[in-house]
């Protein structure tokens, strides 16, 4: 069955930092109450990334987690996740569907008000909006979109909306204001001294407005 | 050695792509070796991102088809099963083979393999074939001496599922490889640099059919 996008996303990240692998980071999360829980192993092999995703999704069974796999729907496919999300040099979407079904979840990654449309057009069942602050994850090629586009995003597409980038302890009320579904973090989780403190800290502030 | 019922579904000739050893665009050169009889495709791009490769795959879906060739996919599972190519070749590093039959059993799936431990695995896993390397010397492995001759011989004296010999091959050395075990050869730099693939096929064609392999 098709889970739901809300609340609190955490994403793995090995890049940031090394003191955990992305299971132990999974873990922690889920231990401090992460809704969903995404795999990004970008320089993992496809091997490794398979049993990274395994083990994720055993426990995110255990712990009521959703779990998506960034870029890959094989490693989607393989893990039996609960969905997949894709960024803007991945597969298209309407490729990923053909392999994952209606049943599995198809994120896309938009960073501008046409991009979400036609994610939503091609079948998206949501959309991670960003960066909405400069990151220090990922290499950027646009400037910060802010919370007032996200706003403009959220009126203007009907599937949910997961906002990205940037997020932390200090700035994630303001967006989670917006009325924004889910949020994700990164290095606000990975990098802090005890990820599974940070992740109930955060997922304090997400409570229903 | 008889072939067995498995082997009669290949040829003996593997073209595996990569396009920055060419200096024509990859789709010319496939054109033209599907054209000039090659009926075993690889796309193998790794350093391409997801959407690039599903376009060239989609592409290459095209041309394979038109031509009755089959094609295969390296590591991307996802990309072969959206292009609805007919398998898969995984590299040591990739899924476990039971893992792509689980999700479609009508996938073919090859293991490219470097010892003979990771041969007999590969086969007892369910792999169809095996592309076995580096067995030459090679501008794409520079750094690791070749496996030699010798070992395709071993390797292949525990193994019977169909085997190609990867890794320096050449329309000159491809007979040897069929001599020592292998059931066909899987060309690169031979096929993808060739300035003229229809005779470099044809040369293959000929240093590896009717080879008296007992």
């Amino acid at each position: 069955m098709k889970r739901l996008i809300s609340g609190l996303c955490v994403i793995t990240d090995t890049a940031v930092q090394q003191r955990f692998s992305h299971v132990q980071l999974a873990e922690l999360s889920m231990q401090g109450g992460a809704d969903i829980v995404q795999l990004r192993g970008k320089a993992l092999s496809t091997k490794d990334l398979f049993a990274s995703a395994v083990g994720i999704r055993a426990l995110s069974l255990a712990y009521g987690t959703v779990f998506i796999v960034n870029d890959r729907a094989d490693i989607a496919l393989a893990s039996n996740a609960d969905g997949v999300h894709l960024g803007q040099t991945d597969l298209p979407i309407a490729a990923a569907r053909k392999i994952l079904g209606n049943d599995k979840l198809i994120g896309a990654t938009a960073s501008t008000i046409d991009d979400a449309l036609k994610a939503e057009q091609d079948g998206a069942d949501y959309i991670g909006f960003g960066h909405i602050f400069s990151t220090t994850s990922k290499e950027k090629l646009t400037p910060p979109t802010g919370v007032a586009m996200l706003r403009d995003v959220l009126q203007a597409v009907k599937i949910p909306v997961m906002a990205i980038g940037g997020i932390n302890q200090k700035n994630i009320e303001s967006v989670w204001q917006t009325g924004v579904q889910s949020v994700a973090v990164i290095s606000a989780v990975a990098s802090a001294e005890t990820p599974k403190a940070a992740t109930a800290q955060l997922k304090k502030i997400l409570t229903p407005l | 050695m008889s072939l067995s019922e498995n082997q009669h579904k290949f040829s003996r000739l593997f073209l595996i792509t990569d396009q920055a050893l060419s200096n024509r665009p990859l789709l010319e050169v496939v054109s033209d070796a599907c054209r000039a009889g090659v009926s075993l495709v690889q796309l193998r791009e790794k350093t391409l991102d997801g959407k690039s490769l599903y376009a060239l795959a989609s592409a290459l879906r095209g041309i394979t088809l038109m031509y009755g060739a089959r094609l295969f996919i390296n590591d991307r599972l996802d990309v072969a099963l959206a292009v609805n190519a007919d398998g898969v070749v995984l590299p040591e590093t990739s899924f476990p083979v039971q893992v792509v039959k689980h999700i479609n059993p009508m996938l073919l799936v090859g293991r490219s393999v470097h010892d003979l431990d990771g041969a007999i695995d590969a086969q007892r896993c369910g792999a169809d074939f095996l592309i076995v390397g580096h067995i030459f010397k090679t501008a794409s492995k520079p750094k690791q001496p070749p496996r030699g001759l010798g070992f395709l011989n071993d390797i292949s004296t525990h193994i019977h599922i169909p085997i190609f010999a990867v890794g320096g091959i050449t329309p000159a050395n491809a007979r040897q490889c069929v001599q020592n075990g292998a059931f066909g050869v899987a060309a690169i730099s031979s096929l993808m640099q060739s300035a003229d693939i229809s005779e470099t096929v044809r040369a293959f064609q000929d240093a590896i059919a009717f080879v008296n392999t007992a």
